[in-house]
């Protein structure tokens, strides 16, 4: 059975955050009914692997709050270290609001600790999933399983440049001094100069020693901030010889989302086959939120069909007239009975929040600006 | 959902040759929406049968020798697959995936030789061979991978395994802390992580008694502030560790004090020194972190107990 990982973005989120997501692909599910049989999960046909990493932040704000704790108030030339306390508590008692006004985005931006740490268990949970699934295909004499990644918001960054670490990181150790023991037999088994050059050629056309190509076959990034925060590099980018090694991309954004705009989504040029879905539908006013993008056809039929073999081309191509029907291009879902006044006026707020530079500061205050038009502070 | 029901039916009719992802199906393979059987020496089975020998040897690079050589007797007089036969013989890690994307199938999607398959055509046996070749390929790809790939698994679980240690159960780190230690990284996730820290401009938490006179000692626990210093961690998992700093007090009557402090754990014990004023001498201060303070506190109450103990058996 192929395989999805859901990776989150910014906010708390409990163990079990991805049945949010999961259903919302289950009710998109009934859209199709000639596709799917009315008594499946999404489970069925696809295995969803959730990939949790907030905890990390929580972490490092318990740490610090407990030294802020451990710290009497001092005085003179020192007080200044008692403001500093005084702000970590701050930080780690309100840490819902820290987390929902973008704190996770500066902590990941701005502590190369916190990142790694954050990237590396991103990384475990996914080479760890990928061997024993195909190892259990292999064994089975199965096809081995198609992987494919949605990530949203933050989770877009720490999908980039997580999976970059592992396509590029010398993870496979033992290979590293392959190139050097070539070379030394090259010289041993008397080759001229043109076949050693012939054969360092074809060395530098290979992987670097002690790495392994992830070959992911398919990675969404929805609301991708990763233009603007990422850290190691794209994932989506990266070329061994010619060859990416993420087979397909897709970029999915709305319109309106400040996240998307302010994180750069809109800008940059990117390998020619990369998809950019774009949608504008308002469902909910919280337009930026992972389910309202999956419920989407535009996008959600990305992912059925990369992952799901039912999901033939006619499901496909139901899914695309679905996507330009009104419905999923203007308001609908819980604000279908909005008037005109309340459609401009959410749009016009949007739009304010999305007028910010493209750096992290800016996309936190994005993210706050973006909260506070829609409510939910 | 009556639109959805609609729309199903007409893209049913209309729209049938888009392609849905390939795989092998039991002894044929599904490739644009369909079950196709392969050429006798492609099918899944026979050509799995042919190539156990050489994979149950681990001799991969013979195996995809000997697919190519089944695939290009089946391509027969087919043209314009050289290139793909060429990267059978050495594909050098290379993923034979084959994958939907629109009307088509592609082989090396992510590859400037990419093949095209039009699904909306009637497929030729020869592109239904070139496929099953190429989903026989991606399984010998994944089998040869499998030793590294569980090398790869096993280092990223302890690497992030001490990534998340050091958070959690080395020396808490200040924010600045936490932001010059960032700074110290390799570029490389897979490279280690450090074992030494550094310390810089740390406030602690300490007591300050006076070796000289202990009147003048004072048990408030009050700032002091490392400017700089290190702990190097011992062991596993990023809980011990010592280490040293420099030290600057404010806590006495006795103004700004200097010194040194040495760190095992949590537990902090340092000197300094406070130059007196007008016809005062200087001093020595001993500084003691807040945790050794208490610890010496719980033994000196469990030495009390003890001597109580110790009067009435006497």
């Amino acid at each position: 059975m192929n395989v999805l990982f859901l990776l989150h973005g910014v906010g708390r989120h409990a163990t079990g955050w991805a049945s949010d997501p999961v259903a919302t692909l289950q009710k998109a599910m009934q859209l199709y009914p000639t596709c799917f049989a009315a008594n499946k999960t999404l489970a069925d046909y696809v295995k969803p692997i959730e990939i949790k990493y907030d905890d990390i932040f929580d972490t490092v704000l318990d740490r610090w709050v407990q030294l802020a704790n451990a710290l009497p108030t001092a005085g003179g030339g020192f007080a200044w270290t008692s403001k500093v306390a005084e702000l970590l508590q701050k930080a780690g008692d309100d840490r819902n609001t820290f987390a929902r006004f973008g704190g996770d985005v500066l902590l990941y931006a701005g502590f190369a600790l916190v990142a790694r740490a954050a990237r590396l268990r991103v990384n475990a949970l996914i080479a760890s999933t990928i061997y024993e699934e195909n190892k259990a295909a292999i064994d089975a004499g199965r096809s081995p399983p198609k992987f494919g990644l949605v990530a949203h918001s933050l989770g877009t960054t720490i999908a980039q440049d997580a999976l970059h670490q592992l396509a590029t990181g010398r993870w496979v150790a033992e290979q590293e001094s392959l190139a050097a023991e070539v070379t030394q037999a090259a010289t041993a088994a008397g080759l001229s100069q043109q076949q050693k050059k012939d054969l360092a050629g074809s060395l530098a056309s290979s992987r670097p020693a002690g790495t392994l190509a992830v070959n992911l076959h398919g990675l969404f990034l929805i609301s991708d901030t990763s233009p603007v925060l990422k850290q190691s590099g794209y994932y989506s980018e990266m070329q061994t010889a010619g060859v990416y090694d993420c087979h397909a991309v897709w970029s999915v954004n709305h319109e309106f989302d400040p996240i998307s705009h302010v994180g750069g989504a809109f800008t940059g040029s990117w390998r020619p086959d990369r998809r950019d879905v774009r949608v504008r539908h308002f469902h909910d006013r919280n337009i930026h939120a992972f389910a309202h993008y999956l419920s989407h056809p535009a996008v959600h039929c990305e992912v059925f069909r990369l992952l799901v073999p039912q999901f033939s081309g006619a499901c496909y191509k139901t899914a695309q007239t679905l996507a330009a029907q009104p419905l999923w291009n203007g308001f609908g879902g819980e604000l279908a009975g909005w008037v005109e006044q309340q459609k401009n006026q959410l749009k016009q707020k949007l739009r304010d929040a999305a007028r910010l530079d493209r750096a992290p500061p800016k996309l936190r205050e994005a993210i706050e600006a973006y909260f506070r038009s829609i409510g939910l502070l | 959902m009556r639109i959805a029901t609609v729309c199903a039916a007409t893209a049913l009719v209309l729209g049938s040759a888009l392609a849905s992802a390939a795989e092998i199906r039991g002894d044929s393979i599904l490739l644009c929406d369909e079950v196709r059987a392969p050429s006798p020496s492609l099918r899944p089975m026979e050509a799995r049968r042919q190539l156990a020998p050489l994979l149950g040897q681990e001799e991969f690079q013979a195996a995809y020798g000997k697919l190519a050589d089944l695939a290009a007797a089946a391509l027969g007089t087919a043209t314009g697959f050289e290139r793909f036969l060429a990267l059978l013989r050495n594909p050098q890690g290379r993923s034979f995936d084959v994958a939907p994307d629109g009307n088509t199938e592609k082989i090396f999607r992510a590859a400037p030789d990419t093949i095209t398959i039009d699904c909306a055509a009637t497929l030729a046996q020869h592109l239904v061979d070139l496929s099953a070749a190429a989903l026989i390929a991606e399984m010998i790809r994944v089998k040869e991978e499998l030793p590294a790939a569980l090398r790869r698994k096993e280092r990223l679980e302890k690497a992030s395994q001490n990534a998340e240690d050091m958070l959690k159960n080395g020396l808490a780190m200040w924010p600045w802390e936490l932001w010059l230690n960032g700074l110290r990284l390799s570029k490389k996730d897979s490279d280690p992580l450090f074992r030494t820290q550094w310390v810089f401009m740390r406030p602690t938490a300490g007591i300050e008694i006076d070796t000289y006179s202990q009147a003048s000692a004072d048990l408030q626990a009050s700032v002091a502030l490392e400017p700089v210093g290190f702990v190097r961690y011992r062991g596993e998992g990023y809980s011990h560790w010592w280490g040293a700093s420099l030290v600057i007090t404010a806590s006495t009557s006795r103004g700004a004090g200097y010194g040194g402090l040495f760190r095992w754990d949590n537990y902090v014990l340092g000197l300094t020194r406070h130059q007196g004023q007008g016809s005062q001498s200087d001093s020595n201060f001993l500084l003691i972190g807040v945790d050794l303070y208490d610890l010496l506190n719980k033994k000196r109450t469990e030495l009390k107990d003890w001597d109580g103990f110790a009067a009435l058996l006497k």
